[in-house]
């Protein structure tokens, strides 16, 4: 790929293609497989999706959480065997209910009884905690059901609402005893007077209260009932135990066609959620997106070949000003890592130029020339590539400590000392030609923004933004006529009068800027309207040229900094705490100040370099297809 | 030092990303413009292609408010990504919001049997935005849209209001339950929180929170007329605020405009506790806006920046719908300029007049002044 290449977002075209309903689920499979259209939204009023597909679409789900249902009550895992399936899910239909209700009928009764079981073993168990409590009283339990004077209610709050129930009850006396943690629940008791049991039934009722009454069969002394509970209790677990020998024989018969039906009926689904997006007319139906260019003949081809008869596909260029074009950035693998120095920012447009290489050159540029050290860009050139076992931003990472280290060796310097002749110059000693050459790159920095402004606006033939925008060529003007004529004034090679005269009908330019957009896009400016926001926007503009080339210096106010903590650790590394103070300061350096020298790089990125040319709203590229996999389909089981 | 560890690449980026939030003069022309598709164009956003969700019917203006609020909720998400754990769990909570109403309005279309792809071509988030949202967009009825939040705070609370629901056949037991897990999630994430994280939090967030109590527990006694036990149980009981005490009182009724001089808004009494609430709601949102700018001028590395960005963004997303919902109305730009939250005054540029405008003194504001 070519470097400009990598500047632009993956070329799309805008592809649809016709198909007969007869062909289309064959179609539209293999575009899953392929993983290489995004669908574009579009309905119109002589075309619309089919609803049968949705309609389809929920059969599918309905067989699919009935086969869930009887998997999770086999106590399956695992992944589904995909691999040969291919879904046609209206041809599958009879095929998949037939195999379900088969397993239903298989495992239904198992399963009942086993819901059955486990129901009662839930009920008997509560029975008996309610019954363990009771145990000190000596009435028989049916007498507590029917108290005159208080109201008691025994059951199950949600645990975070035991506190909120009694705030609740600010008004009345009442009694609240939480008995045991069930879960998230909790199993309460709460009494009252009777006059307020509105008043309980309301707070209980709005904190989600579920009462538990003992059952009607339960009578006599609480140790009498208790006793009988347990005996059924130990019935019901014995029973329960049966059941689980006969669940793992079942599983072993029934798995290979349940893991069968299940693959197939979750690939129809998909599928068919796929189709109900596709407007049909006539038993024709349009399938249309957005395709990679270097991908639509080979996709064109595979649709062909899984088609049986006649299809149409259209491949058209595409207008990149539309906004709704997903963005699929091809960065090679080697500046992968450095996506995220754009994407943290956000994702390029379709529109926008992809700076990522860019701004991969530009941090590490600016990042060695504040760090630049041979000694601590080596270390952390290490700690990057210790760091890209675990993250890739580690590349990142050891990419700015080799830059580091080219710029150090152009400094002479390694962990503060001076170790050779300086090729170019020593940050300490020669603070103020390295402010300037700061600021030179600043200035190199900034028109570079500029011209991919340019080139952006080019590519989209926004004129206005070519041509009159503040990072255009009008801005751009305005910027070297206050720039490079205000230096030659300064200095004397440029009579003042002539530095005006050129700056003023640009900043004149600048100032009725937008009446001027309007005038050529055939509108009636105001200009006593826009005079006023129109000189605040001038005012700003020179303003934030100025700090936008300002800002830079800190390249090389952070170049001398960085130098002079090195050779101040070095300086105080004496006696026998020497090698502590030279191991604590380098830490310190490379961890402390190299994150600062970081954040620095970034903000200047993201401020003054990406604030000339790019936005970063792209919406991604997502492609169509089947869960899991860019093959046909899917994980298979291990 | 570790703050700015943990904050470098957040900071960077909210600071970049708050210098492409709307300025002035693109304001002065949104506000200039004859109506809500000029607005759109002005924005550069085509009418067509705010068309985001298969069989959707909704207006390009409705669908282009859906995405503002969309924007809100992945760059909440995305800035979770950047900031240290806790801080992240409070940020990924509090995108959840939209997530939250999203949940209501399924719950609404499907508890009154209306069909689910208008449901879903109103809601705010789409199935691939979030994983919540992609485990309940199967769901075909109330009871599986809990089965499929099994594992989920927002389940688990569904659960818990599902016997009054499946008894009283009222959703609001179910959207009550959600709020307030919602809330009592963002209370407990601030609580999580420590040092200025925390402080730039209950600024930021908790004290809006406590007035939002204080509005709730009044709508709920006053609107609804739900008795004072339910006050109580529908209400945050720890608020950065009043707290439980507030809500009892509420509950038996305080008026709102007492609770509120306790909280630092003046309210007026002259329209009635109705007009009272409206002028609570209008302060709860310039008291945060004012709290959040504050936070530009301090120490970059926190929380407090970030949640700073995201209000500054909620705010112009608000000031968004406004302006388009007034030129549906055909209300001129004078009119609008008067309704929008920022007040006339916008965009990272103008914080000077942002901070001439700030009403946000933390000994008292007079609601409804600006």
């Amino acid at each position: 790929m070519t470097a400009a290449g990598m500047l632009a977002p993956e070329p799309l075209v805008d592809v649809s293609i016709l198909v007969a309903e007869a062909d289309l689920e064959p179609v539209a499979a293999t575009l899953m497989r392929e993983r290489a259209l995004h669908v574009a939204t579009q309905e119109s009023e002589h075309w619309a999706p089919d609803p049968k597909w949705a309609e389809l679409a929920e059969v599918y789900r309905g067989f699919a959480a009935r086969l869930r249902s009887v998997a999770t009550a086999l106590g399956w895992q695992g992944s589904l065997p995909f691999g040969a399936i291919e879904p046609r899910p209206s041809r599958d239909r009879l095929d998949v209910e037939g195999a379900l209700l088969r397993l239903e009928a298989r495992v239904g009764g198992w399963q009942d009884e086993s819901a059955a079981t486990t129901r009662e073993l839930a009920e008997l168990t509560l029975t008996k905690r309610q019954l363990e409590l009771l145990q000190p009283l000596t009435a028989p339990v049916e007498e507590l059901r029917g108290l005159r004077h208080e109201e008691l209610a025994i059951g199950t709050l949600p645990a975070e609402n035991v506190e909120r129930v009694a705030a609740a009850l600010f008004q009345v006396t009442f009694a609240l005893l939480p008995l045991e943690r069930r879960g998230p629940r909790t199993l309460v008791a709460v009494a009252t007077h009777r006059e307020d049991a509105p008043v309980l039934e309301r707070a209980l009722e709005s904190a989600f209260f579920e009462p538990l009454e003992l059952p009607r069969e339960v009578r006599g002394l609480p140790p009498e009932a208790l006793a009988k509970v347990e005996q059924d209790l130990t019935t019901a677990q014995e029973r329960a135990a049966a059941l689980e020998t006969r669940r793992a024989a079942l599983a072993a018969e029934v798995l290979d066609d349940l893991e069968a039906t299940l693959a197939r009926a979750q690939l129809d689904l998909e599928l068919c959620e796929a189709l109900r997006r596709f407007p049909c007319r006539d038993g024709i139906y349009v399938i249309a997106g957005w395709v990679p260019k270097r991908r639509t003949r080979e996709l064109a081809d595979k649709v062909r070949a899984a088609a049986s008869g006649p299809l149409v596909v259209e491949a058209l260029p595409l207008d990149r000003r539309r906004p709704a074009v997903p963005s699929l950035l091809r960065n090679p693998p080697w500046l992968k890592p450095f996506e995220t120095l754009v994407t943290t920012f956000g994702l390029a447009g379709y529109d926008e130029i992809n700076p990522t290489p860019i701004a991969a050159f530009v941090f590490l540029f600016m990042y060695g020339m504040m760090f630049g050290d041979m000694g601590h860009g080596a270390l952390l050139a290490l700690a990057g590539l210790a760091l890209a076992r675990r993250t890739p931003f580690g590349i990142v990472v050891a990419s700015a400590g080799v830059s580091s280290t080219l710029f150090g060796a152009l400094y002479g310097v390694a962990f503060g000392a001076e170790v050779m002749h300086a090729p170019w110059l020593r940050p300490l000693d020669a603070i103020f030609p390295l402010l300037i050459a700061a600021v030179v790159a600043g200035v190199v920095i900034l028109n570079l923004g500029f011209v991919l402004n340019l080139v952006s606006a080019a590519r989209n033939r926004d004129r206005m933004r070519f041509w009159l925008d503040r990072s255009g060529v009008l801005g751009m003007a305005l910027y070297w006529a206050l720039l490079g004529g205000g230096l030659l004034t300064f200095t004397g090679r440029l009579p003042s009068t002539v530095w005006l005269i050129v700056v003023l009908p640009l900043a004149l330019a600048v100032w009725f800027r937008e009446p001027l957009e309007e005038r050529l896009r055939g509108g009636r400016p105001s200009l006593g309207a826009h005079a006023v926001t129109g000189f605040f926007e001038l005012f700003e503009a020179v303003i934030s040229y100025l700090s936008n080339t300002l800002s830079f210096v800190r390249l090389g106010a952070f170049a001398v900094a960085h130098e002079g903590l090195a050779s101040m650790v070095l300086r105080y590394a004496n006696g026998a705490s020497g090698v502590v103070v030279v191991l604590v300061g380098t830490l310190l350096i490379v961890g402390f100040e190299g994150l600062i020298v970081g954040i620095q790089a970034l903000r200047l990125q993201y401020y003054e370099f990406f604030g000339r040319f790019f936005q970063g709203r792209g919406r991604p590229f997502q492609p169509l297809g089947f869960e899991g996999g860019p093959d046909a389909t899917i994980p298979v089981r291990s | 030092m570790l703050a700015a560890v943990h904050y470098a690449a957040a900071q960077a980026r909210v600071r970049a990303r708050r210098s492409l939030l709307l300025g002035g003069a693109t304001w002065d022309r949104l506000l200039a413009a004859p109506g809500p598709e000029q607005v759109l164009t002005e924005l550069g956003v085509p009418l067509e292609a705010t068309r985001a969700y298969p069989g959707q019917s909704a207006s390009a203006v409705e669908a282009f408010e859906r995405d503002l609020r969309r924007r809100q909720y992945l760059e909440t998400r995305s800035l979770a990504k950047n900031v240290p754990e806790r801080a992240s769990d409070l940020l990924s909570w509090y995108a959840g919001r939209f997530e939250v109403q999203d949940l209501k309005l399924l719950i609404r279309a499907l508890h009154h049997d209306r069909a689910l792809d208008e449901a879903w071509a109103a809601m705010t988030l789409r199935p691939a935005d979030s994983p919540r949202m992609a485990r309940f967009e199967p769901a075909r009825s109330l009871a599986e849209v809990v089965d499929a939040l099994v594992a989920d705070p927002y389940g688990r609370a569904l659960t818990n209001a599902w016997e009054r629901y499946d008894l009283e056949r009222r959703p609001f037991y179910l959207e009550v339950a959600l709020d307030l897990a919602y809330q009592q999630g963002l209370v407990n994430r601030i609580e999580a929180l420590g040092g200025r994280d925390r402080e730039d939090a209950e600024a930021l967030l908790g004290r809006w929170l406590a007035r939002a109590n204080l509005l709730a527990a009044v709508r709920y006694r006053a609107m609804a007329g739900v008795s004072p036990e339910e006050v109580v149980n529908f209400c945050l009981h720890r608020d950065f605020g009043g707290g439980l005490a507030m809500v009892q009182r509420v509950a038996v009724g305080a008026k709102v405009w007492d609770e509120a001089a306790a909280l630092g808004v003046t309210l007026s009494r002259e329209g009635g506790e109705a007009q009272a609430l409206l002028e609570l709601e209008r302060a709860n949102d310039r008291l945060r806006r004012a709290a959040a700018r504050e936070r530009w001028d301090r120490v970059p590395f926190g929380l407090g920046l970030v949640l700073a960005y995201l209000i500054d963004l909620e705010a112009e997303a608000s000031d968004l719908t406004t302006l388009l919902e007034a030129k549906l109305q055909q209300l001129t730009g004078a009119d609008v300029r008067t309704r929008l939250a920022q007040g006339g005054a916008w965009g990272a540029s103008h914080e000077g007049a942002l901070g001439a405008q700030s009403t946000g003194a933390p000994g008292g504001e007079r609601a409804g002044s600006s």
